[in-house]
């Protein structure tokens, strides 16, 4: 009895290691070596632009605030509504950023649900959204900035 | 000759500097007016924001006791995460000791409502007495955050602007900053626990 019962244990054991209870899944679930460097290349890329554009949160705040005392000061209908417009984008562009990070893929999410080749192209389109998500916050930040520039240099405006 | 030992032993363990304390005094940072001999030195403006569970804090709320601060968004992707890790290691240390609290304001009101914050608050697993997530007017945030980071001015390893590199920056009970580090790093963090344990000696 004793000997069919440590038999039994040990095909339990066999079966269990078998089917990977006796080691740790590689990180990443099923992947390779060789994908999980290249998700991670391609985590990194996406992460690259969201970082190089990050700061610039910042900028477009204080240009923002910057704008905003000419609502109140100037005559000039035509540069209020330049104004109004100018932060109407930052602030769109601002959301833009920020409705990005809060949808933005989590590495670890993507491998316990997504194959290989998914992961890649997800990460991939995800690049190109940020990518967009920057042209826009640097382009109104630039608009803003030479608007207020101009506002400056022209006190008739005033 | 035996316990000679064991006292030289015990006084070199001691000497190691293993739990090293501060022991220079916290300079007051910030962009100082100077006149004369006249020092008016830099001091956190007022503010006015609401927290987690909609209360009003603002430099009252804090006192008599000197506080962390960090700015943060409960949607960053990368560098608030570090930060917050590094922000829960000072709520454990300091939980029990009523001198010192954590201000976190948020830079991303429109998301961050107040019910947001209850929750990331309570995933933390943090008390709200403890612990202030803020939200208020963006532009006023922005201007607070330009000025806690003015320090930048003066000392070349301190934050270069408010471009959310996690900086964390410890306010004494008279609103000056005495001391800041980088967040996402736990070596900064080290020292700078070893700041607060200075001040919360000498307020």
């Amino acid at each position: 009895m004793k000997r069919q019962i440590l038999s039994l244990l040990l095909l339990l054991s066999l079966l269990a290691y078998a089917c990977g209870g006796g080691q740790k899944p590689a990180e990443g679930g099923n992947f390779t070596e060789e994908q999980i460097k290249a998700q991670d290349e391609a985590f990194g890329r996406m992460m690259t632009v969201h970082d190089e554009v990050m700061p610039k949160l910042d900028d477009m705040n204080r240009v923002g605030r910057q704008l905003k005392p000419y609502l109140d000061s100037l005559d000039d209908k035509t540069v209020m509504e330049e104004i109004n417009l100018a932060l109407q984008k930052l602030e769109t562009s601002e959301d833009g950023m920020m409705e990005w990070m809060m949808a933005s893929p989590k590495i670890g999410q993507l491998r316990d649900s997504l194959g290989h080749e998914a992961i890649i192209g997800l990460l991939q389109a995800e690049e190109e959204k940020i990518a967009r998500v920057r042209d826009d916050m640097l382009s109104s930040l630039q608009g803003a900035e030479s608007l207020l520039a101009r506002i400056r240099e022209n006190p008739k405006a005033e | 000759m035996r316990y000679l030992a064991l006292l030289a032993l015990a006084a070199l363990l001691a000497s190691c500097g293993a739990g090293e304390k501060q022991t220079q005094a916290l300079p007051i940072l910030g962009n100082h007016k100077i006149d004369g001999a006249d020092t008016t030195y830099h001091q956190i403006p007022d503010f006015a924001f609401v927290d987690q569970d909609s209360m009003l804090v603002t430099n009252a709320t804090f006192e008599g006791k000197a506080y962390v601060a960090d700015f943060f968004f409960t949607s960053c992707p990368t560098i608030c995460p570090k930060v917050k890790k590094q922000m829960l290691r000072l709520y454990d240390k300091y939980k029990d000791d009523d001198r010192l609290m954590l201000l976190s304001y948020s830079i991303d009101p429109k998301r961050d409502t107040v019910g947001r914050l209850k929750v990331f608050a309570e995933n933390l697993g943090v008390s709200s007495g403890k612990w202030r997530f803020v939200t208020g007017d963006k532009d006023k945030t922005y201007e607070l955050a330009e000025d806690y980071l003015s320090i930048a001015r003066e000392d070349p390893e301190a934050p270069g602007g408010f471009d959310h590199s996690g900086w964390l920056l410890l306010v004494d009970d008279k609103r000056h900053i005495r001391s800041f580090c980088d967040g996402t790093n736990p070596e900064k963090v080290d020292q700078f626990i070893k700041d607060i344990d200075w001040l919360l000696e000498h307020m």
